[in-house]
């Protein structure tokens, strides 16, 4: 399975969820979806918007084990 | 005057409560026209049945109408309403082939009328269901 891994990222950033949200312009409900594991896919957009803000590459946010 | 969804919902409310209403005043006529009508248990007992089917479905409809009002649209809720309104004309269907039975080849006509109606309803249940998985898909896309 495919787990997605903001923590780390944001932590490095020292962003809050809410400001992460904010700047990829989606709502703080969806981000909460994605970091619990619990959506079923991401556009490419996000992503791209996400390693933009996170300053981040693909692999430091989706990590895949079996 | 413009026409929009919100006013389509209302008209098929209407529509639904004057069924209703509809059917109620031919259960009235059918009192009325009585001499003309064999008096049998089996024929008010399959009449009341029948209204009573006539008063569950409308009350379905009426539910899926006002979800549907609130933009709930591919809900499993729905989805439920719909299988009970497909077994609901399964059963009227059932009814009217036991009027076939009693009375006339005619009820026959009308059972298979409301059976295939029952079959309709269940095949849109059946599209019901696979448009919740995608739209469930959908919301879960971030």
């Amino acid at each position: 399975m495919i787990t997605v891994n903001i923590d780390v990222c944001l932590a490095k950033k020292k962003m809050s969820v809410g400001e992460l949200a904010e700047r990829i312009g989606i709502t703080p409900a969806n981000l909460s979806i994605l970091k619990n594991n619990k959506a079923k896919a991401i556009r490419f957009s996000t992503l791209e918007a996400l390693c933009r803000e996170l300053e981040c590459e693909v692999g430091d946010i989706l990590e895949y084990s079996k | 005057m413009n026409w929009n969804k919100n006013r389509s919902i209302f008209l098929s409310k209407i529509c639904v409560l004057g069924f209703g209403f509809l059917s109620l005043l031919l259960s009235f006529l059918v009192h009325i026209y009585e001499p003309l009508i064999i008096k049998d248990f089996i024929f008010y007992l399959v009449l009341f049945l029948s209204n009573l089917i006539v008063f569950i479905s409308l009350r379905l409809l009426y539910k899926l109408l006002s979800n549907i009002q609130e933009s709930k649209v591919f809900i499993d809720d729905n989805v439920r309403n719909l299988r009970a309104l497909s077994w609901c004309c399964f059963a009227a269907a059932f009814l009217f082939l036991i009027y076939y039975w009693q009375y006339h080849i005619f009820f026959l006509l009308i059972a298979m009328g409301a059976g295939f109606m029952g079959l309709i309803i269940r095949i849109i249940k059946n599209v019901f269901v696979e448009a919740i998985e995608i739209k469930q898909e959908n919301d879960y896309t971030i």
